[in-house]
């Protein structure tokens, strides 16, 4: 009950429509998460996987083609599936902040930077044109902005990726949220820039005592940031470990190939270890462990039951049948 | 009204509409004419015709023979003659006349053999008597005919057969084939079809008069279901309104001759839409002036497309002087007022070389390029950006194939939605030119010239159908547009979407 | 003798225009930039957005006109090609030999032609092969990039990225290159895909011999590929060698950047 966010056995299936034939498969199946206060998780996966719509019903943002077919998300002890409109529009952007993948795309490109930071402390503190404004100013410069009152007045366009990105971070951390949920914030961004806005997380955490989502494709990435990670494939979780337990020795066979094809691990001029085969698509998933056509330590039992999340010593949760056991 | 249908609704709303306005011009001449479908007639007047002149024939034939000269015309006339007069005749008279038929053919194919047969033909032309006294029950045999088809040419019964080929095409074609292989059928059948129906000499058979006056005698005949011809007068049933809307004196007029395969005087049946200052029946020539509306209308839009797309994929795709002379040739043409432009074109290109109205669709074509040639050059400009461009030209393919291969395609989508409004506004401006009285003349109708005749707001009928066809075709085209637009834009699988993130 | 040779290329773009039609400024994009590439050797240009290495890339096989500078090319036959100075006709003629792969296979497969046709155009108007050995090729290509020559019937959107980025390469190794430029063709794939290709990339290499100018911005996906590294930076290579020794002791302050946040 102390947690500040908690996901519980939450479905996501295309919404049925015209000329869709019966069941579509599951964007997200059954899955379950828990952040403490403080506390940083990773939500890692690949293209396909839903953890982008997780995150989407996480925040009950989905669109009309998506619909959340069980679970629930408490926060803070609050139910945020059965809460009403108006309290959830409280709650976004004041205890829980966002920072989507695309920064450019994410702001209004016919507002000034500093408008967009200072409308969501008027929005959701009160607070007037001026002290908005000189507040705004304030969290750019937080953000690590430099001549903060000069560029408060300059248009997206007129702005690099990076530093639109942390225009958005400010935008999400104006009302002090007690979550900051992120989803690919450097995907866009150059590699040296990357680094910084990483950093900038990191500080504000330290400062702040936020508890970070942080949702990647990239395992790699994810290491110095989080202190727990979640692996996702084909729409359910298939492991959760803390961070140096599960990069030690990772217990799922998908982790582990995800690991090992890390192209900073390999030796140069030689071929890289692979996962054979590709991502299923959502109405065609295998039929027992959906990773089981491309696992090799795959056994029948893979292809006829569904494996369940059982929790080990080390905290960790892992949904297969035969766990790789060992080190790296 | 298509944004409140949706685009789906819409197209099937004006795929409607426009097969029922097109299969009304396409089968005009089996709906409105002066000749009945089928018949089982006698033709009395040509059979004694025949029969009076026949010896006569026949005796200049076999001096021709003799002589040794050319003997052909006269043959044929003899042997006219002779098929008429069998047709006419059954069991011994049939055999008496095959039998100097055979002496006449052995003449001809040895005329130095003796004996004549016109004597033969002069005797048998006694017996037979120039009234048929001779003749078994006074009758002649009534064959059976069908003088509606028989007037049909080839390019028409083309034109019916690929109309239904049209119709039934989406239910047999693999889907692949689809909208474009329809389409552009449809654009040429149309097209070529429709000129031919013009020109035709024989805009009024004299058969219903002698149907009439009894030359041709009857046993029975099934009509159209528009027993008038276009060009067909009725004088003293000028500016008759509307069966429906006639009032009691109008109808009764006794001095008017119902002629053959008519309704009564009374009936709903006459003259459905009234007639005009001459008697004609409007409902016929209303149909009939589909053809030529509507053709004018889809050959002008195929001309405009065609020089649209070809001028505006060079100028979009090879800029440089190609785009500069482009330009300012669109310049130039978009300068003139284009309804005055199509006026003077009209009005100065001598008659004579073409049909009138190709004339018509190519100088409203030539005219009317320019929007749809923008709108690709446009697309061309921003499509020649694309990766795929340069990956195409990475891989060594000429220019002029990236363009009309590859990026053409793409293009393509709103282009077929300018073209569908472009043969909206093409009908429209043929409309408009008959109606001013450059178009083609009477008595080919076209819908605007109908209009056009009387424009006295009492003879309401004159100008309101012909009014009501322009504008449900227009209606049509433009819904045709809309919902193309709609649809294209709506799921065209990466067409349109071109050039945004994936 | 370079397979490859480009010296001091410089490509300049303009930016903005005024009413009248004079541009606001130049940008430099590519600054008397020379490198070499030997037969059968990756060569890897390495820097961020907005170095200027795409810009290199295609400007060094003619895709993009450059101001100044000179490309040779060896052809098999030993004779020499100077390809920024030949006519449109004869550089067409050279392309199969020098192909290019980009990054986003979305954007360089038109989505209207199947895959069989994405294939088959280019031999066809360079080889003029009728449409059995065309047919052949394709499934021949098709089953060395590990797809199968079933699916030449499918477009592209039935794929998956990587699979479409296989396609994409199958698309230039149908030709049978002997330089192949890949522009960033790993960026946008996850990790597990990306070693796929990278994979499929090596083998290729070591099968025919090709030579690769490998475009990238993280030098850790370069480590697996690269036999010499070049780094870029504002539209200038501020340092070149061997891959061993870029990664190991770099020498300017700019690639020890780079490294730092990449590996």
């Amino acid at each position: 009950m102390s947690s500040l966010l908690s996901v519980d056995d939450l479905s996501v299936q295309l919404a049925p429509a015209a000329g869709r034939s019966g069941e579509s498969g599951s964007i997200v199946e059954s899955v379950s998460l828990r952040i403490d206060r403080g506390e940083a998780l990773g939500l890692v996966g690949e293209s396909g996987c839903g953890k982008s719509t997780l995150l989407l019903a996480v925040l009950d943002l989905l669109g009309p083609e998506m619909l959340r077919t069980s679970g629930e998300v408490l926060f803070d002890g609050r139910n945020l599936t059965l809460m009403a409109e108006a309290a959830r529009r409280r709650l976004l952007g004041n205890d829980i902040g966002v920072v989507f993948q695309e920064p450019t795309r994410a702001l209004n490109p016919v507002f000034k930077v500093g408008e967009q930071v200072a409308e969501v402390l008027r929005c959701h503190k009160g607070l007037d044109k001026r002290a908005a404004w000189s507040r705004a100013v304030e969290l750019l410069e937080e953000v690590g902005i430099e001549q903060p009152a000069l560029r408060a007045r300059d248009y997206p366009h007129q702005l690099s990726g990076g530093m639109n990105q942390r225009v958005v971070i400010a935008m999400a951390i104006a009302c002090s949220p007690a979550l900051l949920v992120v989803d690919e914030p450097t995907t866009a961004l150059d590699v040296t820039v990357q680094e910084e806005i990483l950093a900038l997380f990191r500080r504000l955490r330290e400062e702040r005592g936020m508890a970070l989502l942080f949702v990647s494709h990239d395992l790699a990435l994810v290491e110095q940031e989080v202190d727990r990670v979640a692996v996702m494939y084909a729409g359910s979780l298939v492991e959760s470990a803390p961070t140096p337990v599960l990069f030690a020795s990772p217990r799922h066979p998908y982790t582990r190939g995800l690991l090992d094809c890390q192209p900073k691990f390999a030796a140069p001029l030689t071929r890289l270890p692979e996962i054979g085969g590709v991502v299923p698509a959502s109405d065609a998933r295998p039929l027992g462990c959906s990773f089981h056509p491309r696992c090799r330590a795959a056994e029948s039992r893979c292809s006829a039951e569904l494996p369940v999340l059982t929790t080990d010593e080390a905290e960790r949760t892992v949904a297969c049948f035969y766990p790789l056991g060992g080190s790296q | 009204m298509a944004d409140r249908l949706g685009p789906r609704r819409a197209l099937r709303f004006a795929f409607v509409l426009l097969m029922f306005l097109y299969g009304t011009a396409v089968f005009a001449p089996l709906l409105a004419s002066d000749l009945p479908l089928t018949m089982v007639a006698s033709n009395e007047r040509a059979f004694f015709r025949a029969l009076r002149t026949l010896p006569i024939v026949v005796e200049e034939a076999e001096a021709k023979l003799g002589e040794g000269g050319d003997s052909e015309a006269s043959v044929r006339a003899v042997r006219l003659r002779f098929d008429e007069l069998q047709r006419g005749l059954e069991g011994e008279r049939h055999l008496q006349v095959e039998e100097l038929r055979q002496a006449f053919e052995m003449l001809v194919s040895d005329p130095s053999a003796s004996g004549s047969v016109a004597e033969r033909t002069a005797q048998l032309r006694e017996t037979l008597g120039l009234e048929g006294a001779g003749l078994e029950d006074s009758k002649l045999v009534a064959v059976r005919s069908y003088p509606v088809f028989a007037s049909l040419t080839p390019l028409d019964a083309f034109w019916m057969a690929s109309f239904f080929a049209l119709l039934f095409a989406p239910f047999c074609l693999p889907r692949r084939a689809g909208p474009w292989l329809l389409g552009s059928t449809l654009l040429i059948t149309l097209s070529v079809g429709a000129s031919s129906s013009f020109g035709r000499a024989d805009l009024l058979s004299g058969l219903k008069a002698d149907m009439t006056s009894g030359d041709v005698r009857v046993e029975s005949a099934l009509f159209v279901p528009v027993p008038f011809g276009f060009a067909e007068t009725h004088l003293d049933e000028g500016f008759l309104p509307p069966s429906w809307a006639r009032t009691e004196e109008q109808a009764r007029n006794d001095s008017i001759d119902v002629r053959a395969g008519e309704p009564a005087l009374d009936s709903l049946q006459r003259h459905w839409l009234g007639t005009d200052a001459l008697g004609r029946d409007v409902l016929s020539r209303l149909l009939h002036g589909g053809r030529l509306s509507l053709a004018v209308g889809l050959l002008a839009a195929l001309i405009v497309c065609v020089l649209g797309v070809v001028l505006g994929t060079a100028a979009g795709m090879f800029g440089g002087w190609v785009d500069l002379c482009f330009l300012r040739l669109v310049e130039i043409v978009q300068s003139f007022p284009a309804f005055l432009l199509i006026l003077a074109g009209v009005a100065f290109i001598p008659s004579g070389t073409l049909h009138p109205a190709i004339t018509i669709a190519i100088v409203i074509g030539v005219v009317g390029w320019t929007e749809i040639a923008r709108l690709v050059r446009a697309e061309l400009l921003r499509l020649r950006e694309l990766e795929l461009a340069t990956a195409a030209r990475a891989l060594g393919i000429p220019p002029l194939r990236i363009a009309f291969r590859h990026l053409l395609p793409l293009a393509l989508p709103p282009v077929l939605v300018a073209a569908a409004f472009a043969t909206s506004g093409a009908v429209l401006t043929e409309s408009a030119i008959s109606f001013l009285g450059f178009g083609i003349g009477p008595p080919v109708p076209s819908w605007g010239g109908l209009i056009a005749v009387e424009r006295d707001a009492s003879v309401w009928w004159l100008q309101l159908f012909p009014g009501l066809f322009v504008f449900l075709t227009v209606l049509a085209f433009n819904l045709l547009g809309e919902g193309l637009r709609g649809s294209l834009r709506a799921g065209s699988g990466g067409a349109s979407a071109m050039g945004g993130a994936e | 003798m370079s397979l490859l040779s480009v010296q001091d290329l410089s490509v300049r773009f303009e930016v903005g225009r005024r009413l009248f039609g004079r541009s606001r400024g130049v940008v430099q994009a590519v600054d008397r930039v020379s490198f070499e590439i030997a037969e059968g050797e990756t060569l890897a240009i390495v820097g961020e957005s907005g170095s200027g290495k795409s810009t290199l890339a295609r400007a060094a096989l003619g895709l993009t006109p450059a101001q100044s500078g000179q490309v040779s090319y060896l052809r098999a036959t030993g004779e020499t090609e100077s390809l920024l100075e030949l006519d449109a006709a004869r550089l067409r003629a050279l392309r199969p030999e020098l192909q290019i792969v980009f990054q986003d296979p979305g954007a360089s497969l038109n989505p209207r032609f199947r895959v069989r046709e994405l294939l088959s155009e280019a031999p066809r108007l360079h080889l003029g092969l009728d449409s059995d050995e065309l047919d052949e090729r394709v499934g021949r290509v098709l089953s060395r990039i590990g797809l199968g020559p079933e699916i030449a019937h499918r477009y592209p959107r039935e794929f998956s990225a990587g699979q479409r980025q296989r396609i994409a390469i199958a698309r230039a190794l149908i030709l049978e290159p002997r330089v192949l430029v890949c522009d960033e063709v790993t960026s946008s794939l996850d990790v597990s895909v990306q070693a796929g290709i990278l994979n499929l990339l090596l083998d290729l290499q070591e099968e025919s011999g090709l030579a690769y100018l490998f475009i990238a911005h993280d030098l850790a996906v370069v480590r697996v590929l690269a036999h010499r590294i070049a780094v870029m930076r504002a539209g200038r290579l501020v340092e070149v060698g061997e891959a061993r020794e870029i990664l190991e002791e770099p020498k300017h302050d700019y690639t020890k950047e780079l490294l730092a946040s990449s590996v």
